[in-house]
């Protein structure tokens, strides 16, 4: 770590910068030192999930691959907000019903993007003794 | 936003698969949207003063968005009987 690094990081702890002026100070020293988190990001584009299946009554086992673009992600959001709210509230009821607390209502664009920035560095392994399930962003 | 030019499938047991041709469909969907515009814009003279009516005049736009989105849509199944793939390139 550099010393303008340090300093940036020193300034930020003390509150004389916010994390977006360090984010943009620590972009403009440039690449010498580990990237803040709004840069260096990779360019996500699927969303994939594989399934690995136990095997079949032929022995051979059941794989599933999806390879889901993540701008269909981004335009199934949009295309969520045209639910009417009635509408929202009984997936709101039915996802609490099982379990999930969630406001469907909260989906939108700009926050779908902050969750794909999420999961640049998220792999989720489910692993259930023959069958495992990853999911991943590439 | 272009649509899908192709969609590969594959099922067991071919050992080809079928590129459909996705592309051909594009002319008849431009004539789909010109023959349709016209109400649409009208439509949105009257409905764009409702909430429900903007979300209606959305509609169509956000569909096609989704679909033009499908690109690079990946599905594999294999198992011991069945081996399926569908890819929209």
């Amino acid at each position: 770590m550099s010393e303008e690094t340090r300093k940036i990081l020193e300034m930020l702890a003390n509150g004389k910068v916010t994390v977006p002026e360090a984010e943009r100070l620590l972009a403009a020293l440039g690449g010498n030192d580990a990237a803040p988190s709004g840069t260096g990001k990779r360019n996500l584009k699927y969303l994939v999930v594989t399934v690995n299946g136990s095997k079949d009554e032929n022995g051979k086992p059941v794989n599933v691959n999806v390879r889901v673009p993540l701008q269909m992600l981004r335009a199934g959001v949009k295309l969520a907000s045209l639910i009417p709210v009635v509408a929202k509230d009984k997936i709101n009821q039915a996802l609490s019903e099982q379990g999930m607390k969630f406001d469907v209502d909260s989906l939108k664009p700009e926050n779908l993007q902050e969750i794909i920035d999420a999961m640049e560095e998220l792999t989720v392994d489910v692993d259930g003794g023959q069958e495992t399930v990853r999911v991943r962003c590439e | 936003m272009i649509p899908p030019s192709f969609c590969y499938l594959k099922f067991h047991p071919q050992r080809w698969g079928w590129w459909l041709p996705f592309f051909l469909l594009w002319p008849l969907l431009l004539l789909l949207v010109l023959l349709v515009l016209p109400f649409w814009l009208l439509a949105g003279l009257f409905l764009v003063w409702f909430p429900a009516g903007r979300a209606i005049l959305a509609a169509p736009v956000l569909v096609y968005e989704l679909f033009c989105s499908l690109r690079g849509l990946t599905v594999k199944v294999q198992d011991g009987l069945n081996d399926i793939s569908i890819k929209l390139i």
